[in-house]
């Protein structure tokens, strides 16, 4: 019965029409944030943070979180209509998302989006409500050796994510690998790959990376063939899902709020894997899977559920902890501070008002982000019409000036420049981008756990062994490894057998 | 394409030396530039400041972000900027100690930039994980001396304020420990939270409200005197560490070069900013307080910023840890 | 065809693209230390990372050499040089002269390696956009970035 006093409270406080209007504020201007490429909602909410001065501290967070997840919620109609995941979790919705759109079921991605996103929210939202406390305790158990643990089970589930060569994927995460290690060494401090370029000492943006790669790469890509780019998008069909539709995207839809609501209590990079890990797993249970990367439905329902799911379940470490899972709640958290709320464990009992009605406004920000998109959807896909001469340009201009929100610097136009070339050699020896990106995510934090559970462990490696949570993600990663390799060593063989008969 | 470019870049040096005049500073707005991300606690300081500062000049003042390398790009930046007053630097400690840790800087922390004020101390604090066996801090020196690398410290990177702190405080008591390097404090936190490391040393806007709700262990803060939002905290002078103060102070800079008259205007608006209820009231829930008026002044900070240069370096070459 | 000719250039070639890049990184990282495995250095994951990228290059390569598959086609190189050059541009152009100049030469420049290139359109394209931005970037969402930079006298 708590629950349902604290609930009415959540709703008391949400449902004013002053909150109301933040909140429908907060995922408006979220969702055109996420619409413009590599225009992110971390530099938006710093933007935005004094403006949240003269507001009372529910609002200002109110609002605050309507745009970061209506920035996630955003950013894939991004990387379905123009393939320009603007961040890291819209990169897989982008595999079969732009498929789909080149089909011209640009209209069927979004809805499918929309509707998965929604669903997962609302799961996300009840645990949120149900069982942060506790599950804030769970996360905290997990400490070097587990994250580890948990990176190697993602990057095994990555090399799912290529649809072509395995062997050029598990090169171009090596590579992402590599390059996500540019920067100073945490551990030591030593500037590593800098070439003594002070900009380079904190390392490569992800945003650089996924706008050169993609945006620029793939534009250039396009110029080489005009006419077959505009003849994909030339014919536009159903725009909302069909009951045969729903039927294929329902249980992707719940395997990955699942997987994302699960992932995204972690703080320590969880949400980040939470998409990739659930197109990975769709690919490998599905039915479908030889779909995946040429416009499987599951594709985009499956990593745009966890993904929403997991942007929610990250507020439980920060409002119930204190601790910042990704930048954007580490501005959340400088927000409260500035409203002199001092973020810590405290602030449940403290500030119930708050906590609940931070919980509560988030079920009607999602309601509002379907009601707000359905309806531009129609649009959306009728941009796709615009001749692509005259859209390129101004997508250029978009990845331009969103990498220039990071830092203010042109230095980082000029590194989008360079990977742009990079992302268009690659593409055209055959080599995917995806999994370049989540290589460059993983590898410093990989990097760092590996380091951080040896120092706590004095040097024996056991450790990933002995606890039981990082023996049992080891294990799946060997299983997962071996349901990956065997086919294709099998095709190999079969080839060879064929070949000589 | 060389053509425009030259011609543009011509054009524009002719136009930049017409437009610094001193007497009628500001006439346009104020940058505030911040060597950290937006959100953290450099930033918040910043941002409150300059809506104080704000108002007193009459003119917008805006926070720019320009994050990296511990501080030092943003630093250069400003060092780089027109010496018009209207870029300043906002840097806390760490604009005194990369002068040690980084031993090629972009430029010279004392002769690039004419100091405009400090803004305030934030207080540290010794905190631990829940169950680790010291009772106070007397006996946590013991802990520490008899079971040396067994206890492992959690720092947010070299250079950052807790990675100075441990050192400072490892050598006060000649005893090292295993530290364990993060990427910010937040990362550092939660592993302290879970009993993953056993000590760390963070400001009191991160960890006040840990301390509060139970979830940490607290031993002693490092400034002069008591910190009023926990009281209960001996200082570590008071703990048995004589002479031991570490705190964040943050200071405001302007590029070497502008003019005396805007210099005063901004110290003379700093000044009245740190008088400002609302900036008195969120510095109190920060866990700190504006400096005394005559610390907002180019003189306080200018001695300063020499005494904390000379006071960090040799701890840091002892230690041998440099960031490049 | 002699048995040593590449057959598949694409495979060829990634796979020395990515024997180039191991060697690179491997080659720089040993001047960091490499550590223990308590204390891993900051060579130790970027050197052990480099030498399985160079392993699977060759494994590439070789297999580029030895399987045939369709030739690669060409580079566009108009495409390339126009995109990567007005980007570069708009990187030297946005602080310095501000974002309408860079942004309007952005789309002039780009839009020029298209093979539809009507000047009449871009011109348009080139000036909406950075009205766009302006109102959008500058004054709706605040960003700090100049609207006339230095060299505009800003």
């Amino acid at each position: 019965m708590e629950l349902l006093s604290n609930l009415m409270i959540g709703i008391e406080v949400s449902m004013t029409p002053i909150n109301l209007l933040y909140c429908l504020g907060g995922v408006f201007v979220g969702t055109l944030i996420g619409v413009l490429p590599g225009l992110g909602p971390t530099a938006t909410i710093a933007m935005l943070l004094p403006v949240t001065f003269g507001l009372p501290p529910v609002s200002a967070l109110i609002m605050l979180a309507g745009i970061y997840y209506g920035a996630q919620y955003g950013g894939s109609t991004t990387a379905i209509l123009i393939n320009l995941p603007g961040e890291a979790s819209s990169v897989v919705t982008a595999l079969d998302g732009y498929q789909m759109a080149r089909q011209g079921k640009a209209g069927l991605a979004l809805s499918t989006a929309a509707l998965g996103s929604f669903f997962a929210g609302t799961v996300a939202t009840f645990l949120l409500a149900l069982f942060a406390p506790p599950l804030a305790e769970v996360a905290l158990k997990f400490g070097p050796a587990e994250y580890f643990s948990l990176m190697v089970m993602g990057l095994v589930a990555s090399v799912v994510l290529a649809h072509g060569s395995l062997p050029k994927a598990i090169a171009m995460i090596l590579l992402g690998l590599l390059l996500g290690l540019v920067g100073t060494d945490v551990t030591s401090g030593t500037p590593r790959f800098t070439f003594d370029v002070p900009e380079l000492a904190d390392g490569i943006n992800f945003v650089i990376v996924a706008m050169g790669m993609f945006g620029l790469g793939e534009i250039i890509r396009n110029l080489e063939n005009e006419e077959v780019r505009d003849v994909f998008t030339r014919k536009i069909s159903g725009l909302l899902p069909t009951w045969a539709d729903f039927k294929q995207m329902t249980p992707a839809v719940l395997r990955g709020t699942a997987l994302g609501s699960a992932l995204g209590i972690l703080p320590g990079g969880g949400a980040m894997l939470a998409s990739f890990a659930a197109y990975s797993l769709e690919k490998k249970v599905s039915k479908n899977s030889k779909m995946f990367g040429k416009g499987a439905i599951e594709g985009v329902a499956a990593p745009e559920s966890a993904n929403n799911a997991g942007a929610q379940t990250s507020f439980i470490p920060m409002l119930t902890l204190g601790i910042p899972s990704n930048p954007v709640m580490a501005l959340m958290i400088g927000a409260m501070i500035i409203q002199g709320i001092q973020p810590g464990p405290q602030v449940m009992t403290e500030q119930p008002a708050l906590f609940w009605g931070i919980i509560v406004s988030m079920w009607i920000g999602n309601f509002f982000l379907v009601v707000l998109n359905l309806p531009m959807i129609g649009l959306w896909v009728r941009m796709l019409t615009v001749p692509y001469h005259l859209l390129y340009p101004a997508i250029l201009v978009f990845c331009a000036i969103g990498v220039f929100s990071l830092n203010n610097s042109g230095f980082d136009i000029y590194l989008m420049a360079v990977f742009g070339v990079l992302g268009y050699v690659l593409s055209k020896l055959d080599c995917e981008p995806a999994p370049l990106l989540l290589g460059f995510i993983l590898g410093p934090m990989m990097e760092e756990y590996l380091r951080r559970a040896m120092v706590l462990s004095r040097g024996d490696a056991m450790v990933f062994i002995e606890r039981p949570i990082s023996a049992t993600m080891l294990a799946m990663a060997v299983i997962g490894l071996i349901v990956v390799l065997l086919p294709s060593i099998r095709k190999k063989r079969d080839e060879a057998f064929t070949e000589e008969g | 394409m060389k053509t425009t470019l030259s011609l543009l870049a011509g054009a524009a040096l002719m136009l930049t030396g017409a437009t610094a005049h001193a007497q009628d500073f500001p006439n346009k707005t104020v940058t505030i530039v911040v060597p950290f991300a937006a959100g953290g606690p450099t930033d918040t300081v910043a941002r409150l400041v300059g809506q104080a500062m704000s108002t007193a000049l009459k003119q917008q003042v805006i926070v720019e972000n320009v994050g990296g390398a511990g501080g030092t790009l943003g630093a250069g930046r400003v060092a780089r900027a027109a010496p018009d007053g209207y870029t300043v630097l906002l840097h806390h400690i760490g604009h005194a100690t990369s002068a040690t840790l980084y031993r090629k800087l972009p430029y010279d922390t004392i002769n690039d930039f004419e100091p405009v004020g400090l803004v305030t101390d934030v207080p540290m604090t010794m905190v631990a994980k829940k169950d680790l066996p010291p009772k106070d801090f007397k006996e946590l020196v013991a802990y520490v001396q008899q079971n040396k690398d067994k206890v492992s410290y959690g720092n947010a990177g070299i250079g950052a304020a807790s990675h100075l702190c441990g050192l400072m405080f490892m050598s006060a008591i000649k005893a090292q420990m295993t530290t364990v390097a993060y990427k910010g404090t937040g990362p550092a936190m939660n592993d302290l939270l879970g009993g993953q490391i056993d000590l760390m040393c963070d400001q009191t806007t991160n960890t006040t409200g840990q301390i509060k709700g139970g979830k940490i262990k607290a031993y002693a803060v490092t400034t002069k005197t008591r910190v009023p939002s926990l009281p209960d905290l001996p200082t570590m002078d008071e703990a048995g560490i004589k002479g031991f103060e570490v705190s964040i102070w943050h200071g405001v800079y302007a590029p070497k070069g502008t003019p005396k008259a805007a210099i005063d205007k901004l110290s003379a608006a700093l000044k009245v900013a740190l008088k400002d209820e609302t900036v008195v009231k969120r510095f109190a829930e920060l866990g700190t307080e504006p400096v005394a008026q005559d610390r907002a002044t180019p003189a306080a900070l200018g001695a300063h910023l020499k005494a904390e240069i000379a006071k960090w370096a040799p701890v840091i070459k002892a230690a041998g840890e440099y960031a490049d | 065809m002699s048995g040593l000719s590449i057959r598949n250039q694409k495979d060829f070639y990634s796979g020395l693209l990515f024997i180039v890049f191991g060697a690179a990184f491997m080659w720089i990282a040993q001047d960091y230390g490499f550590g223990t495995a308590r204390r891993m250095g900051p060579a130790f994951f970027p050197i052990i990372l480099s030498g399985i990228l160079i392993a699977i290059g060759i494994f590439i390569a070789a297999r580029g050499i030895a399987v045939a598959e369709e030739p690669m086609r060409g580079f566009t190189l108009k495409g390339l040089v126009l995109v990567i050059a007005s980007t570069l541009l708009f990187g030297l152009l946005v602080r310095n002269a501000g974002v309408p100049l860079a942004t309007a030469l952005l789309v002039a420049i780009s839009a020029f390696a298209s093979q539809r290139f009507n000047w009449k359109p871009t011109l348009v394209l080139a000036i909406g956009m950075a009205v766009f931005c302006v109102v959008v970037f500058v004054y709706a969402l605040g960003l700090p970035m100049p609207v006339r930079g230095p060299w505009l006298g800003g």
